[in-house]
């Protein structure tokens, strides 16, 4: 996603700084971070809240 | 005139040939196809979205270039879930969800080809641990990538 071409997109997310990653709408990655931590982004994003 | 000049279009046409597996379908967004833009339009971003896809798809014939309009063929494009434009689906052996919504110039042009060879592959050059992390996954996971070509 370009952002300089899509700035009112690039405002409902926030986008200050690129690279920057939306997961499923809500869930922000900022920067171009190593795998392993986009991987737990994801999972996190996706993974139902444990109960109690 | 193509965009890419003659050494890095020779250095391409070689990684295509040794590496593509499958083959692959730029399917492109414009708003309108020829005759007059639509209000809002970006002529000059859409028509060099176009040509970047052209010099691409020139290089292999396993890589090869479909045009839509959004606005004349409004099924096609909520068959692939095209929300904007210019867009790029880039199809594979199977849909892998891929899109790149703008302009694929500067930084992002070699983004566009890492991209394409993924597709063409049918897998990411990704960890054995992330693969597994991402096949365990209990539901679907939309990532949206903001990027700027610099």
């Amino acid at each position: 996603m370009e952002a300089s071409e899509f700035p009112s997109l690039a405002q409902q997310y926030n986008v200050y700084a690129v690279p920057k990653t939306v997961i499923n709408e809500v869930h922000e990655v900022v920067g171009a971070v190593p795998e392993p931590q986009l991987v737990r982004a994801v999972v996190g994003a996706v993974t139902p809240p444990a109960a109690g | 005139m193509p965009l890419l000049n003659e050494q890095d279009a020779a250095f391409l046409r070689k990684r295509f040939a040794e590496e593509l597996e499958h083959p692959v379908r730029l399917v492109f967004f414009a708003p309108s196809v020829g005759g007059i833009a639509l209000p809002g339009e970006d002529v000059e971003m859409v028509e060099y979205t176009r040509r970047i896809l052209k010099d691409v798809t020139g290089l292999s014939d396993r890589v090869t270039l479909e045009e839509h309009s959004v606005a004349s063929e409004p099924e096609v494009a909520a068959a692939y879930g095209i929300a904007r434009t210019p867009a790029t689906a880039v199809v594979g052996a199977e849909d892998y969800g891929v899109r790149f919504y703008g302009m694929p110039a500067g930084y992002e042009f070699a983004t566009l080809i890492e991209v394409i060879l993924d597709v063409s592959r049918g897998r990411a050059p990704v960890s054995a641990e992330t693969a597994a992390a991402l096949a365990a996954l209990p539901g679907d996971a939309h990532l949206q990538v903001f990027v700027t070509p610099t």
